[in-house]
């Protein structure tokens, strides 16, 4: 109950500036659109080529999470953190909570935004997902949102020991671009990138979601990219615990 | 009566200069107080330059001609992109990024007390010379990248690519700051700035991709595709006279605008935080 009644206040706070969300919408479509743009004029399937690109564009929106800046700029370095110490609720959790408003708020601007699309360029989007194993697709973008957000999380708490990651969270920001298939589909990059690419989390948050909302894998593809997904997630999840075990002993607090 | 207004324009040009003298030397003070964050911002703003590169070398890997041009010549446009972005980003946009704060919580108002032009504070206060790594990045792998393709270019293209990057910079600031001056009906608007940096990336391509949706929506960004290719026309020595003359003239009324908006913006400016 005390999670509904907080994620009914987050709802409260992201509805309160519905114009600043939309703004965040239009940056990866903007990105995405000028992308679609290009390969028009290099001559590429424009349809498999743009379908692409909305569903990158709706991935991100869905499992993209942006937790990292206020938790490391305001609640550790700041000090807010303190607020959550002295409550009896777990801070994973209410950061998880925090961020779904953001995530369903730009989910419904995107599929507004789609459907108007779709209205006047029916070509635009091709999917050809089974039915049955819509279930499975949500639960590995459920999983692709977990992964990036426990990342995220992760990433941030390194500010318990560095005055300054911004400079870091560039470069991973860039990383993840690049090897989640951010810049084109995953099977266009060189062979090398495409082997670094299978080793990291990155491409098992989105990338791989939207292809499996494309319908593109076999079932059993959906099954090993879960797993996968899991165990990405054990990972990340144990990093995260000892993040935080550790990283508390450094904060410190003051006030009168 | 004319000389006096003239003599009082150039009393007030120098004065302008003099305070622009003294906000360099106060933003050098600040690099040597702040050394880390120094640091942090010259890695940071490195490993951008560096992804715009790798980013078009991407692209280019699998499209080799794209409306018109090869790809070597798109790597070429994303290089003018890095240094202009470098020289752009050092001097005005880090400064459009606390307007947004200056508004809301209403610290507009010691802005319009001082007495300095109100634009210009906004504008200039804060220079960030970390940012400026991106230029010299942008300039020795574009000489490296015009020596290893032989492109054959004299001085009076390279002279002209300075010139009209000179004039980019003026267009962008004029875009940007059209664009910042609606903060002050929409102060909540914050990551407004975040916004600019990403319709930037339309001038990394060339200003052919938006002359060809023909969709009114996107023309409107074509100013600032035509930030970047056109100097990088002129580079290459193409057929850039058409581009040349709509980058001033469209550089001209952007600018003129952005000032007549932001004195009209400033009558709605209700002082409260």
């Amino acid at each position: 109950m005390k999670w509904l009644r907080m994620l009914g206040l987050y709802f409260e706070r992201v509805f309160e500036y519905r114009l600043r969300s939309f703004i965040w919408l239009l940056l990866p479509l903007t990105n995405n659109m000028t992308l679609i743009l290009f390969w028009n004029g290099a001559g590429m399937n424009t349809s498999a080529v743009s379908s692409y690109y909305i569903l990158m564009t709706i991935g991100g929106l869905l499992t993209t999470s942006h937790v990292e800046f206020e938790v490391s700029e305001i609640d550790i370095k700041q000090g807010q953190l303190v607020n959550y110490l002295t409550k009896p609720i777990s801070y994973y959790w209410v950061n998880f909570f925090s961020e779904i408003p953001y995530r369903v708020l730009q989910a419904v601007y995107a599929s507004i935004l789609i459907g108007a699309l779709l209205i006047f360029f029916p070509n635009a989007l091709k999917l050809s997902l089974n039915p049955l194993h819509i279930p499975l697709v949500i639960f590995i973008f459920v999983l692709g949102y977990l992964l990036s957000f426990t990342f995220k999380l992760s990433l941030a708490y390194l500010s318990f020991w560095f005055k300054d990651i911004h400079g870091l969270m560039e470069l991973v920001t860039i990383i993840i671009i690049i090897f989640s298939g951010g810049v084109m589909p995953l099977p266009w990059y060189p062979k090398i990138l495409q082997t670094i690419s299978n080793f990291l989390p990155f491409a098992y948050s989105g990338y791989y979601a939207i292809t499996a909302l494309q319908g593109i894998v076999p079932l059993f593809g959906l099954f090993s990219i879960v797993l996968i997904q899991c165990v990405w997630l054990g990972v990340l999840l144990f990093i995260n615990k000892i993040l935080w075990k550790n990283g508390i002993k450094e904060f410190t607090a003051v006030g009168q | 009566m004319e000389l006096k207004n003239l003599r009082q324009l150039a009393n007030n040009m120098r004065r302008y200069i003099r305070i622009y003298k003294a906000i360099i030397k106060i933003n050098i003070a600040l690099i040597l107080t702040y050394r880390a964050n120094f640091l942090n911002h010259i890695f940071s703003t490195f490993v951008w330059g560096v992804f715009n590169f790798i980013w078009i070398t991407l692209l280019t890997s699998k499209a080799k001609y794209v409306f018109g041009w090869r790809g070597d010549e798109l790597v070429v446009i994303t290089l003018g992109y890095i240094i202009i972005t470098g020289v752009y980003y050092s001097l005005f946009a880090h400064n459009f990024e606390d307007f947004s704060r200056i508004i809301d919580r209403g610290e507009f108002d010691t802005v319009l007390l001082k007495p300095i032009d109100p634009q210009f504070q906004i504008s200039m206060l804060r220079i960030s010379y970390a940012s400026f790594i991106r230029t010299i990045l942008g300039t020795g792998v574009l000489i490296w990248w015009i020596s290893s393709h032989h492109y054959a270019i004299g001085f009076f293209q390279v002279v002209s690519f300075i010139i009209l990057i000179g004039v980019g910079v003026i267009m962008m600031y004029a875009v940007w700051f059209i664009f910042i001056t609606t903060l002050i009906w929409y102060p909540n608007l914050s990551n407004m700035v975040d916004l600019l940096y990403t319709i930037n990336g339309f001038a990394r391509y060339p200003v052919e991709m938006l002359k060809s949706t023909g969709t009114t929506p996107l023309l409107l960004f074509i100013p600032l595709s035509l930030i970047v290719a056109t100097p990088v026309k002129v580079l290459l020595q193409k057929n850039a006279w058409g581009d040349i003359f709509l980058l001033f003239f469209i550089g001209a009324i952007l600018f003129t605008f952005s000032r007549v908006f932001w004195k009209f913006a400033l009558k709605s400016y209700t002082s409260a935080s």
